[in-house]
């Protein structure tokens, strides 16, 4: 077995699953999904949500612009 | 036709030539994977076994039920349909274009229990049984079981013989393998493809480190070198290691009970590097020698050019012992700036390339196989073909001493520019015996590091 | 400048006077022109000049092999175990071994040819050792996991070891998007084991939780337990690290981290492919190009599993370029690939590498009008399969594209 790293704890191993598991209310942090998610909204004549999406893009990635979105899905590693 | 055309012409044949060779190396064009297929063959000496997972639908006339696989009772029931579909569509044959009998049955993982398969599985397991009457030497695999109009159906095989394993990928416009062949199995143009390859090999391999280049290089920078030394220097080095490769060979295919060729290597290093050594330090005493008598006849080198260049109404009488202390009332002083064209030049020495020592040379540069080299030859062996072995061996260290060639003969080249170099530095006075001292180094550190190797066993 | 005579410099004719400029000039067309020359000159000098501090630089540099292909030793391998085999076929054991090494072979190359082999041999071991044959069930568990068979290799979990089966909860979980199941594995696994592996998936997990500063958290803690050999370990590790830089907007970390990743195993195919999705972002495109060429190169004869997402940057870059046609071509190329393993009517429907997604994305990055409503239908049938944020945004781009914007926003 390795070493504990350091000022790690366990955590509880029996934590009891939550009611609703759902994966539509995933609280994801994909600034390419929630530029998405802007664009959609803007699409639908919301500009209030539309702005806090982008905001929440923005505060992710300062850097998130047209070629992000463009190459979002061009990468390996974080989904199956 | 004029030189500067020539030389054009020549450059381009010359590039043509590594487009070629390039295109021979660089990655085959992206091969498309579709109706994935797999085979495990083991060829043995009268039989060869073929295990087959392909697409069920191929053989969809085999499988009964419908489920998309053929279990054992549908194999057993369509056996002579199987065998007779699976004939035409692969074919294995000796090189006097026999075929071997073929039987076909069912594999074991056929029959397992759905609960331990995930998905419905789309393909079936069929081992096919190759048998011949006599033993056979070499063989050729005709694949061609690939559904209609599918362009990226694929292959993978694995072929194990005589403990080596070799994959090969089948496709709709590949569809032949020779597997252990003979010479005739081979084109002529497919050899000459092998031999430009190991060629191309054996020069980049030289590239690599070691291989003498920083010798060679260190040795004709400090001599009066021509090209006829480089090249001849280059044939002892080709030459050299062609006979170590293959005497090692010989000792890992005969001797290995008793040698074993990774203990070799060391010793053979550690004598290279001696060899090395010792050429460095005869290099660097004679230049030194060289070297200081120049310094010292510089002195009076400078009156005996003044005899030449400026010839004067009084008499020289003097030796070399004479000093500097004179009353000719010359305007010119005695330092290297005479003032009128030198016919020699301060750089290169004096001292002649002899034969011994380019020879001396060439064995340390190749008396160490490359085992990549060695690798090259064994497989031939293995494959049976000894011949052809030996012709890419030769081709590969012909390429390895090329790019020693290369280095030698810009090397000398290069040396006219050397006349060029502001001839009053002492860094440039002190190159040849700087360079002996870098090849006596390098020996050094071969053979450290070759005692090393010997202390660990 | 006075050309100097052939007799003076002593060579006899044109021809070794081409041999002396030309021999040169030929091999370093060779070697400069061959795709990885340009990652290994860096690998090496990155070696000198890592840009990155602890603990994202390798810390086992001494321990580092010459040779870091594990497809030598493989081959090895396969041999070893198919010749045991060939002398007595009735062990199931050796069956399971073989079958343990296509499947590393497997994820090593990214080619399934040998998954189907893997799987197979797996099938065999089975048959000649039904009981107590974990090696084989979990074999089948994997391959059953990497044709995105998730509820099939869940189902085969629950046969296997506890720590075998728990990692593949995980990762089943995840892609399905059931997120808290996936946390409780990651978090059960990360007790049992303490692994640099086990933390990364639940970095993993934490990632799509939306939980960044524990994601990180997790990957430092997998970075401080990470242990020396185990190189596609250290490698994976550092391009997810690096994937999660990625999508922060820190560029130029998360591509020393893929390059740290490839200086640890040159070629690696998740690396180049990322590397090169960060210089197309930047607008490189030549130097996205040659990384896409080197993973072609590094597939050997054989396409890979991102094969069809190399195609997909490379039909991008030529699309950037202003060249329609080439950029169809190439997307022509990669929807080929993809549609050989998709089912062809939703009633077959049977998951195969999960390529339903993927293909989706093309059709909708291709921007014909008329393949949107295909990437609809493909992707309404990827969600019965799988919920997870990536698989629901790809469907909303879809229903975007087709104007059904409730839907989408839904």
């Amino acid at each position: 077995m390795p070493p504990t790293p350091a000022h790690w704890q366990p955590q509880s191993a029996g934590k009891r699953l939550k009611g609703d598991s759902r994966g539509d209310r995933l609280g994801t942090r994909n600034p390419a999904i929630l530029y998405q998610a802007a664009v959609i909204e803007q699409a639908l004549d919301r500009p209030t949500e539309a702005q806090k999406y982008f905001q929440q893009v923005k505060a992710i990635d300062p850097t998130f612009d047209v070629h992000a979105q463009q190459s979002a899905y061009l990468g390996v590693g974080l989904e199956f | 036709m004029n030189n500067k055309t020539r030389r054009l012409i020549t450059l381009g044949l010359l590039t043509c030539f590594a487009l070629v060779v390039w295109l021979g190396m660089a990655s085959p064009s992206q091969a498309h994977w579709a109706d994935m297929a797999a085979a495990e063959v083991l060829v043995g000496e009268r039989h060869t076994q073929m295990t087959l997972t392909f697409p069920t639908g191929l053989a969809a006339f085999a499988d009964s039920d419908r489920n998309g696989q053929l279990s054992a009772s549908e194999v057993a029931e369509h056996r002579l349909e199987l065998r007779n579909f699976l004939a035409q569509q692969i074919r294995i044959t000796d090189t006097d274009n026999r075929q071997g009998t073929l039987t076909v049955k069912a594999t074991d993982g056929a029959t397992v229990s759905s609960s331990a398969l995930t998905a419905p599985n789309t393909h079936s397991t069929l081992t096919l049984n190759y048998a011949w009457a006599a033993p056979v030497k070499g063989l050729t695999i005709y694949y061609d079981l690939f559904l209609p109009e599918v362009s990226t159906a694929s292959c993978l095989t694995t072929i194990l013989q005589a403990g080596q394993l070799k994959t090969f990928v089948f496709t709709p416009n590949r569809r032949h393998l020779a597997i252990a062949p003979g010479l005739g199995d081979y084109t002529l143009g497919g050899i000459l493809l092998a031999i430009a390859g190991a060629l191309a090999w054996g020069a980049l391999h030289s590239m690599s480190p070691g291989h003498g280049k920083s010798i060679v290089g260190a040795y004709l920078v400090g001599e009066r070198a021509t090209a006829k030394h480089a090249l001849f220097l280059a044939l002892v080095t080709t030459v050299t290691h062609t006979i170590g490769v293959f005497a090692l060979g010989i000792v890992t295919l005969f001797a290995a009970n008793y040698i074993l060729p990774e203990q070799l290597y060391p010793w053979l290093s550690l004598v290279s590097g001696l060899m090395v050594a010792a050429i460095g330090f005869n290099l660097f005493r004679s230049r030194f020698k060289l070297n200081r008598n120049r310094r010292s006849a510089h002195s009076h080198h400078g009156h005996s050019h003044h005899a030449h260049e400026h010839p004067h109404d009084h008499a020289h009488g003097h030796s070399h012992d004479h000093t500097h202390d004179h009353t000719h009332g010359h305007a010119h002083g005695h330092s290297h700036d005479h003032g009128h064209t030198s016919s020699h030049s301060h750089v290169p020495s004096d001292q002649p390339v002899t034969w011994r020592s380019l020879l001396a040379l060439g064995i340390s540069g190749g008396l160490v196989p490359c085992p990549a080299a060695l690798v090259l030859l064994l497989s031939s062996i293995a494959l049976g073909n000894v011949g052809i072995g030996l012709l890419l061996l030769v081709a590969f260290s012909v390429g390895l001493a090329g790019v020693l060639t290369g280095l030698g003969l810009l090397l000398v080249y290069a040396k006219h520019l050397f006349k060029r170099v502001p001839t009053h530095l002492r860094l440039v006075k002190f190159l040849p015996v700087i360079s002996a001292v870098g090849i006596t180094l390098i020996g050094f550190g071969i053979s450290a590091r070759a005692l090393v190797q010997i202390s660990a066993f | 400048m006075e050309t100097p005579s052939p007799s003076r410099l002593g060579l006899p004719n044109l021809w070794i006077r081409s041999l002396g400029i030309g021999l040169p000039l030929t091999i370093a067309l060779l070697i400069g022109s061959q795709p990885s020359v340009y990652t290994q000159l860096q690998a090496t000098t990155q070696a000198w000049f890592n840009p990155l501090a602890e603990p994202y630089r390798y810390p086992f540099n001494a321990s580092l092999p010459r040779n870091r292909s594990a497809i030598p030793q493989l081959r090895q391998e396969i041999a070893f175990y198919q010749e045991r085999i060939q002398k007595d076929a009735q062990r199931g054991l050796d069956y399971a071994a073989l079958a343990l090494t296509y499947l590393r072979m497997a994820r090593t190359t990214g080619q399934g040819h040998w998954y189907l082999l893997a799987e197979q041999t797996a099938q065999q071991s089975l048959t000649h050792l039904p009981f107590d044959n974990a090696d084989a069930q979990l074999v089948l568990a994997r391959v059953a996991e990497a044709k995105h068979d998730f509820p099939g290799a869940l189902r085969l979990a629950e046969q296997l070891p506890e720590r075998e089966a728990i990692a593949l909860a995980v990762t089943s979980h995840l892609a399905m998007g059931q997120l808290d199941e996936a946390d409780q594995a990651a978090t059960q696994l990360v007790d049992a084991t303490l692994s640099a592996n086990a933390f990364t998936l639940q970095a993993l997990v934490q990632v799509a939780q939306g939980k960044p500063q524990e994601a990180l958290q997790s990957f430092h803690y997998a970075l401080e337990v990470e242990e020396p050999g185990e190189l596609s370990n250290s490698a994976r590790l550092r391009t997810t690290l690096g994937r999660f830089y990625y999508e922060q907007g820190r560029l130029e970390l998360a591509t020393d981290l893929y390059q740290e990743a490839l200086r640890l195993l040159p070629g690696y195919q998740p690396a180049l492919v990322n590397l090169a999705q960060v210089k197309l972002r930047q607008g490189q495109y030549n130097a996205a190009d040659r990384l896409y060429q080197q993973a072609i190169a590094m597939s050997d004869t054989m396409p890979t599993l991102y094969q069809p997402t190399v195609l997909r940057g490379q039909a991008q870059i030529q699309k950037q370029r202003g060249n329609p046609a080439i950029a169809n071509r190439l997307w022509q190329e990669a929807e080929l690939l993809l549609r050989e393993t998709v089912p062809t009517t939703p009633s077959t429907a049977q998951p195969s590498f999960g390529h339903q997604r993927e293909l989706a994305r093309l059709l909708l990055e291709r921007g014909n009008p008329g393949d949107r409503t295909e990437a609809v239908a493909l992707m309404q049938q990827e969600i019965t399969l799988r919920r997870d944020a990536p698989t629901l945004a790809t469907y909303a781009g879809a229903l975007a594209a087709t104007e059904r914007w409730q839907e989408a926003q839904g």
